[in-house]
Parts: C-alpha cells; structure tokens; sequence
C-alpha cells in the first residue's frame, strides 16, 4: 500500500514538474492576453507611429486602455521558427506606417512594460514576448 | 515572437484614430511652447487651428486668390524667424493662429505652420483685412 502511494505521489510530482517546465516552442499558440502581464494595471500605452521619422503618442485614459486590452487578449497568436521570424520582420520593421504599441503599469519606463506588439494597416500583429525580453535570457523569437 | 494568423486591420484604425485624438493635444502644447519662447503672451481663446494641404508651388491661385503668392511673402516673413517651409509645399500640415501681445504689451496675429507637433513656420500678421490665416483657409479648404 505505501508502495502505491508513493508511486501516485512521484506521478503527480512528475506532471506538476512537467507543467511548470513548459518550453516555449515553436508553433505554439496562445492567446495574445497571455503575454500582456498585469492586465488590470495598465496605466499608459504609447502608441510609436513609423519606422524612420518616429512620432509618439501616449494614451492614458482608463477607457481607451480597457477597450484595447479586451480587443486584442483574445486574439491567436503562433510563435514564429527563427526562419519564419527572419522572413517576416525584417522587411516590415522599416515600414513607415508600422505602429509599435508599448503597455505599461506606470510611467514610461522599461521596468513598467508589461507588453508588446507591432501592427501594420492590413492588421497582422506581431506580438514581443515581454517576461523574455526582460529576463536575463536572449528573448524568444 | 509571436504572430497573429488572422488580420485586424479594424484594430489599427482604432489606434490610429485614438493616436490622432491625443496628437492634436500634443500638437496644441507644442504650438503654445513655441509661441511663449519667442516671448508672447497668448490672449485668452484667441487660437484658430485648420488642418490643410499646402498647394504644390508659391504660384498658386485658388478660386481667384493668389494663395502661392500670400505663402511665398509669409515664408519670407518666416525665415526671417528662422524657418523656411518652402518644402512643405504639397503636404498636409496644420495652420494656426493666436492674437498675442508682444513684450512691448501691443497686440499681434501670429501663425504658425505645423508637421505633426512641429513648428515649421512662423511669420506676424502684417494687420491686413482680412487676416492671413482667413484667407489662407477659405483658399485652401474643400
């Protein structure tokens, strides 16, 4: 019987274990609220217009935050191969009409990010994974 | 990185038009800054702003006014204030302007021409009737 208990024990430690250690690999799909950290602390979105002559516009209205938090937390989105990533940015990051949408839980600052993303006018959006930006560790592409 | 498989261009427009909403404050502040660093104190409620597209030369002439003629003495007025914006010809830029009184306490019309939240020219009504910035818009508006 204590044999069997600890078999179930290891088992359960095991898919714990298993479930804490999750990869992030490619193709992997998730929500796109899942990389938008402290949703409910959003106090300013600066929304950077243009690739070579950069304008900057910041949004803190408590309304507008809200309305944009909830268009965008369901969206899919797929973590792109390194090959995938190389064919598809660096051409568009030079776009002037890109908008690079930074959300924080305070002032701006790169300790307050807590999201990402840049969309162009036909609507693609390229989600930055932040808890891999600001780790120590290179970020996920 | 992570990419949306579907489009949401209705998401970008959304963006675009809530940049555009706090621009225009930001390119107001900006107008207001310029105005009080050349020393001008800006009379209550007295700014007019028009978006507009400038024409294409300073030979212009739009439903009978010289408009080409009324810019090119305006941009020489203005770059005497160090601003040129004789490249600007042909591009969307705002007009505005403030009755202001000057460090001598008498009462001006100033306009300003702005790129997005910069000062791209600046010249002081020469008093005529109407003023500048009336005829400038009333040429140049659809």
């Amino acid at each position: 019987m204590k044999k069997l208990q600890f078999l179930m024990i290891l088992l359960v430690l095991m898919v714990f274990i298993a479930g804490c250690t999750e990869t992030k690999t490619e193709g992997q799909t998730t929500e796109f609220g899942n990389l938008i950290l402290n949703q409910e602390g959003i106090k300013t979105i600066e929304v950077i217009k243009g690739a070579t002559e950069q304008s900057s516009v910041t949004i803190s209205d408590s309304t507008n935050i809200s309305e944009l938090i909830s268009k965008i937390k369901q969206i899919p989105v797929s973590r792109l191969s390194k090959s995938e990533d190389e064919s598809f940015m660096p051409e568009r990051i030079q776009d002037d009409s890109v908008l690079n949408i930074i959300v924080y839980s305070d002032n701006i600052s790169f300790a307050s990010i807590e999201g990402e993303f840049f969309i162009w006018p036909d609507g693609y959006i390229y989600a930055v994974d932040v808890d891999s930006m600001k780790s120590n560790q290179r970020t996920i592409a | 990185m992570l990419k949306s498989q579907l489009k949401y261009p209705d998401i970008y427009e959304w963006l675009i038009d809530k940049a555009d909403a706090n621009y225009s404050v930001s390119k107001t502040e900006a107008a207001e800054q310029f105005v009080k660093s050349r020393n001008y104190q800006i009379m209550m409620n007295s700014g007019a702003g028009f978006d507009l597209q400038l024409p294409g030369s300073f030979d212009e002439i739009r439903n009978g006014v010289e408009i080409g003629e009324l810019l090119k003495k305006s941009n020489e007025l203005s770059k005497q204030n160090g601003l040129d914006f004789s490249s600007y010809l042909g591009k969307q830029v705002t007009l505005i302007t403030y009755a202001v009184y000057n460090e001598q306490k008498e009462e001006e019309n100033i306009d300003l021409i702005m790129d997005g939240n910069k000062v791209v020219g600046f010249w002081i009504d020469d008093h005529g009737q109407p003023a500048d910035f009336n005829v400038i818009v009333n040429a140049l508006k659809n």
